[in-house]
């Protein structure tokens, strides 16, 4: 199947999520065992490894999440998909995306001014590095996730008004 | 009004929105009741930055993730038949003890019954045992070995409580050994039900085969040192926890990638960025969860509760039977990581007043969600069960019912005996 | 009319409740909201269930939180003054402190005052010792210890280090466990801390050598704080100073009684010899001299408040 430069486009963007994701995870890997190591071997830690350790667990959750929202693997309370008939939850997933959209918009929202004060009052992180650049991941994020659940409900709309069901086209769908 | 908004919630979260977004919804509304700026959500989703303990999250997930990938499962299966598979039983209990074991690194997330299932299933066939049974036992075996270090909700459930500053210090350490004996009293429980069932199983006795024990643990010579590397690090008190996923992580990654080559690299991107996801999950919950617990310090919400249930309930006794209904109902309905982030902050309070020890309720909490992921109608593993296998799930209803009932026995123990949890740990219940 | 209406100070502190600090604190709410009919109000959020103190921080300045007892570094980045009587060894014995507060308190509240905030609060919150598993006298004991400095507390971070020491940063909250676990083995804390901490528990060595003093202070926001009328300022004003006098009063006490109870449970206090002690000066010089270039404490300040020792030693 030919891709459209649209597909083609998501598919960088995702890449690029993807690598970020792994390349925080590996660093993170290699950062802790170095930790340890170099206070089990040399008596003396990396001072700024840990604070550092601490914001990349929240960049992990955050990342992991806009991955998850690609593909609609947050964790849920799964009745309606597994007792509701398939039109049922269709319908449902228009509201309930719906939802989920605005809730992110508004924490990203939110946590943008709380981003920019941060960033006036020269709020500091650990060391001498400023807090807010590490904070804009919150904003970052649930922006994302808002997109995306707004692209979900328009899909959901979209079938529902076509009278397409979500079984035959869910694969595609799951990489919005 | 004050009823209509949580109703709509609960409505929200029964069809399907992320319960990261129902959480963080319900603390939108009562900081925007309070005239609190939402700014505040950024504020407490910060907070995860702040916690060394969580970076244990991603690291043991992580090589979770990997060991699942590898061929680590099969060799588990192998090495405890090799030791075990001759005791009447015997490959029923390998069943148990290796999920048990699998369930304890990779928290119970279903891949117990998608990775093991797949391999114990055939085996317990092969060798006579009634279908139904395997499918009641690998399903069971799903979510056991939640109790024992070092599974996420265990962590979990530390981090939370750790948040509520309570009089008794709750530290993760203690959780794990306080899980040893009541996750042993499950498993035995369990293993004797399967020896009574196999008793005329003839092709299950099988002698102690030396050469064939003898080779199983050369296969695993390089899985061997990891439990005691981890938990011998732990309960030795010479890792704290986050430093014992690191090492595991790293671990696990030189022999499954470097050593073994089991998993190439390709497919560890793949690897890496679907342990991250689940991670995500947990983490979004726990982030927002941060928020809606501090506006209900800050509302004073448990105080209220306890004034209402302290009307109805006068002792210990009847609260943890109210508390032991409501938490299947709830573990039916709620993964353990939300059920923890959501009900802990409200539940502990309250438990508190009623002189219930904070490592005991943890305990007996996880003992109960266990529980739920397989209770009828609509426990989780019920379903991805009835998926890995192709069986309808009304068969799972009835393959499991038995093993819900010796489970449930063993729950009602944990939760009115609490010197199981708590006498390894020298505390006077 | 938004004058009359009642106001309510919510005040966090990572002080666990039950502490004599905190009953202090209940006293003086419960005497502002009759001396001011109800108008001011306060609630209090202990143990750190508002988080850490550089969180009550954010949250204040949000407006989730009017204010919050927090420990002098926390507030390094808004006004370095607040270090002036946390510098290691500046101080010989904790009436030295008491006898120059009347002359530099102002200079450390005016500094933070002009930032933004109302200072409620000044205490010495007692003198930090080194506690570990071990007799800790020289440097070369430190070998192979796990000693904890406070997150984002430079000062004892530069110590350690300048003494070749890497100290483990951990937020207060994780200390207990950490203990625990094996994390750290080593802190430098106040008596009276230790033991409602519980930490003392997992410690047997306190070195004889009063490390640093610890300052706490209650601050408000400026924003919370003049909802209030004028009148119900002062009367907060007035009764948290003299809530903070008294107490001060009876932190000395309470270190004094920490000291037998930690004596009575089995703690042994080790002493140092004069050259130890000196060694141990000598390295301070060197991390002041190095925090100075960092702008961590307020230099000229501090030689004004060392002049003003030297004139109160040489009068003895
Ligand atoms: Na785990
Ligand atoms: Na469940």
């Amino acid at each position: 199947m030919n891709k459209s430069p649209l597909q083609r486009l998501l598919a960088a963007i995702h890449t690029l999520e993807d690598s970020l994701l792994v390349i925080v995870l590996a660093v993170m890997v290699v950062l802790a065992a170095t930790d340890i190591l170099s206070r089990t071997f040399f008596g003396g830690g990396v001072l700024w490894i840990s604070p550092a350790l601490r914001v990349m667990v929240l960049w992990l959750g955050l990342l992991g999440g806009m991955v998850a929202t690609r593909s609609r693997e947050h964790i849920s309370i799964d009745l309606v998909n597994r007792l509701a008939p398939a039109k049922v939850a269709q319908m449902l997933s228009i509201i309930t995306n719906a939802f989920a959209a605005f809730i992110c918009a508004l924490v990203a929202w939110h946590a943008n001014a709380y981003v920019e004060m941060a960033q006036e009052f020269g709020d500091i992180a650990f060391g001498d590095i400023p807090a807010w650049p590490l904070q804009a991941i919150i904003p970052f994020s649930f922006g994302i996730m808002a997109l995306r659940f707004t692209i979900q409900t328009l899909q959901a709309l979209f079938n529902t008004l076509t009278g397409r069901l979500p079984d035959s086209e869910h694969k595609q769908e799951a990489d919005a | 009004m004050s009823i209509l908004v949580p109703l709509i919630l609960l409505l929200l979260a029964l069809s399907g929105t992320p319960l990261f977004v129902v959480i963080a919804a319900s603390a939108i509304w009562g900081f925007y009741q309070t005239d609190v700026d939402l700014m505040v959500m950024a504020v407490e989703i910060w907070r995860i930055a702040e916690m060394p303990v969580l970076i244990a999250i991603p690291l043991f997930t992580f090589a979770g993730y990997l060991l699942g990938e590898s061929k680590a499962p099969q060799r588990l299966v192998r090495i405890t038949d090799a030791f075990l598979g001759w005791m009447p039983g015997g490959l029923a209990i390998v069943a148990l003890v290796t999920c048990a074991l699998f369930t304890a690194f990779t928290g119970a997330s279903g891949v117990t019954i998608v990775a093991l299932g797949a391999l114990l299933v055939p085996a317990l066939q092969k060798s006579g045992y009634p279908e139904r049974f395997n499918l009641g036992l690998v399903t069971t075996s799903g979510s056991l070995g939640l109790l024992f270090a070092p599974s996420l909700p265990l962590i979990l459930y530390g981090v939370v409580a750790q948040q509520m500053s309570l009089d008794v210090p709750v530290s993760i350490d203690d959780l794990f050994i306080a899980g040893l004996l009541p996750g042993a009293l499950m498993l035995v429980a369990l293993s004797l039900y399967s020896g009574w069932v196999s008793r005329n199983a003839e092709r299950d006795h099988q002698p102690f085969d030396k050469a064939e024990a003898w080779a199983a643990l050369k296969d695993v010579r390089w899985e061997m040192p990891l439990p005691f590397l981890v938990l011998g690090g732990i309960y030795g008190g010479w890792f704290a926890v986050s430093e014992a996923a690191a090492i595991t992580a790293l671990y696990v990654f030189v022999v499954s990638v470097l050593i073994r080559r089991e998993i190439p690299f390709g497919q560890l991107f793949g690897v890496m960025r679907d342990s991250m996801k689940l991670v995500g999950a947990i983490l979004l919950i726990l982030a927002v969860s941060m928020a809606s617990t501090n506006y209900m310090i800050d509302a004073g919400v448990p105080e209220q509760i306890f004034g209402f249930i302290q009307q109805h309930v006068s002792d210990g006794f009847t609260f943890l039977l109210l508390l032991t209904v409501f938490l299947l109902i709830l573990g039916m309905m709620l993964d353990i990581f939300s059920a923890i982030v959501i009900m802990i902050p409200i539940i502990l309070p309250i438990a508190l007043e009623y002189g219930i020890h904070p490592i005991h309720l943890g305990i007996l909490f996880l003992a109960n969600m266990q529980l739920g992921y397989f209770t009828p109608p609509v426990g989780m593993n019920l379903f991805i069960a009835s998926f890995r296998f192709n069986k309808p799930v009304m068969e799972l209803y009835r393959a499991t019912l038995p093993f819900f009932f010796i489970l449930l026995v063993t729950v009602l123990i944990i939760t009115f005996w609490p010197a199981l949890s708590l006498w390894l740990l020298g505390i006077e219940s | 009319c938004s004058l009359t209406q009642a106001a309510t100070l919510k005040i966090a502190t990572l002080a666990p409740d039950g502490t004599g600090w905190m009953k202090a604190m209940r006293a003086a709410a419960s005497q502002i909201k009759t001396e001011t009919d109800g108008r001011v109000k306060m609630k209090f959020f202990p143990g750190g269930v508002q988080g850490s103190d550089k969180t009550v921080l954010r949250k204040m300045r949000i407006g989730q939180l009017s204010g919050g007892a927090v420990s002098a570094g926390a507030l390094t980045d808004v006004a370095n003054e607040v270090q002036l009587y946390s510098l290691p060894f500046t101080f010989q014995t904790p009436e030295e402190l008491s006898q120059v507060r009347a002359e530099f308190d102002p200079f450390i509240i005016k500094a933070v005052e002009d930032k933004g905030y109302v200072v409620l609060g000044l205490t010495e919150g007692g003198f930090a010792y080194l506690m570990g598993n071990k007799p800790l006298r020289t440097q070369a004991d430190f070998s192979g210890t796990k000693v904890w400095a406070p997150e984002g507390d430079v000062v004892s971070a530069t110590v350690f280090q300048n003494a070749g020491i890497d100290p483990i940063l951990l937020p207060i909250s994780d200390v207990y466990t950490s203990l625990q676990t094996g994390l750290i083995d080593t802190v430098g804390v106040n008596m009276t801390a230790s033991i409602a901490l519980q930490w003392h528990t997992k410690l047997s060595h306190t070195t004889d050598l009063p490390l640093l003093s610890l300052t706490g202070m209650m601050v408000v926001s400026e924003k919370a704080f003049k909802k209030l009328s004028a009148e119900d300022q002062a009367t907060v004003r007035r009764i948290m100073k003299d809530t903070y006098a008294a107490m001060d009063k009876q932190n000395a006490k309470d270190e004094a009684g920490a000291r037998k109870a930690l004596e009575n449970s089995g703690m042994t206090f080790v002493q140092l010899t004069d050259d130890e002690k000196a060694t141990w000066q000598s390295l301070a010089d060197r991390a002041l001299t190095q925090l100075a270039t960092e702008g961590v404490y307020p230099v000229e300040l501090y030689q004004q408040l060392q002049a003003r020792l030297t004139e109160l030693r040489s009068a003895q």
